[in-house]
């Protein structure tokens, strides 16, 4: 391998590069160059018990670690992890069901059994994944009514050593 | 097969199918960055800060190459690109194979639905085929 071939292919990635994001400055469907999470509205404990029903709002509310603990040993709400099986199948915080959001138009159905007014609490991965926003985003317009989003996810859980449960 | 893989119209062949796919797969991702910004999520393997601007910059990349591969340009370097993007890609669809996630590859956009699976590895390494001969029998342009 020379040198000039070397430097071709940098050209060339460099100029592709430079192609993307001009069309992507100039296209009506561009996105930002780089993601960033959606601000979710911070929930304590007592707002959380006085007016769980967040319907009307366009985001899910957001709650922190030591508030979903203290959901969790009350038993106020069902964990929704949005994982995929494989990662909920390997350790998930105790009691939590999956709804995968990878596939989630494909379970409507199953989905639009369950009741919807009930409260549910969303997480994935921990802070840098956003599928628990995504996924409490596509529960909200099924029609669920009280969805959270605990936005520290597993690993936070996981390092608090909190409840778990596993396959 | 050595002097089949090597001949000028079987070179040629190769290079207008993958430029065909490419150029189109391309496009079709370049016109729905979003789209292709959650497909490139659902494999789950990059962060959320890159996952825009590897959705952005790889169709790009695609289509550039596709073209040039077309034009018969630099066609060692671009079937060498083509090549590193195939056998990337089949890494990413065997680890979501792997994983269990019965995903839209997001090859081609949003106009086929086409899950990842065992089809589209093998399509992938027919294509990658096609790249490894481009690059191994046609002449070097580095001096044009």
């Amino acid at each position: 391998m020379n040198k000039q071939f070397l430097l071709n292919i940098v050209y060339i990635l460099l100029g592709s590069a430079l192609l993307g994001i001009s069309y992507n400055v100039i296209s009506p469907n561009g996105i930002p160059l780089f993601a960033e999470k959606t601000q979710l509205i911070k929930t304590g404990l007592d707002d959380f018990i006085t007016s769980p029903n967040n319907s009307e709002e366009n985001t899910a509310r957001e709650i922190d670690l030591k508030t979903a603990f203290e959901i969790h040993q009350k038993g106020l709400a069902k964990f929704v992890d949005g994982r995929d099986e494989w990662e909920y199948g390997e350790g998930r915080i105790a009691g939590a069901i999956n709804i995968p959001d990878y596939n989630f138009e494909d379970h409507i159905d199953k989905y639009n059994s369950m009741d919807k007014s009930l409260n549910y609490i969303v997480y994935c991965g921990g802070e840098d994944c956003d599928i628990s926003i995504r996924l409490a985003k596509k529960m909200k317009e099924l029609g669920f009514t009280n969805v959270y989003v605990f936005s520290g996810g597993w690993d936070q859980w996981f390092a608090a050593n909190f409840p778990v449960d596993n396959d | 097969m050595t002097s089949f893989l090597s001949s000028n119209i079987t070179l040629l062949v190769f290079r207008i199918i993958l430029a065909i796919v490419f150029i189109f797969a391309g496009m079709e991702k370049a016109a729905n960055p979003a789209d292709f910004s959650e497909a490139v999520a659902n494999y789950r393997v990059i962060s959320l800060f890159l996952q825009n601007i590897v959705a952005i910059v790889i169709p790009w990349v695609e289509v550039v190459s596709g073209i040039l591969l077309l034009y018969g340009k630099f066609l060692k370097e671009n079937s060498t690109i083509i090549s590193v993007l195939l056998i990337a890609f089949n890494i990413l669809v065997l680890q979501a194979m792997l994983r269990g996630l019965d995903i839209d590859c997001g090859c081609f956009g949003t106009i086929d639905a086409q899950i990842v699976g065992f089809r589209k590895l093998l399509e992938n390494f027919a294509l990658l085929a096609m790249g490894i001969s481009i690059f191994r029998f046609s002449k070097s342009e580095t001096n044009d």
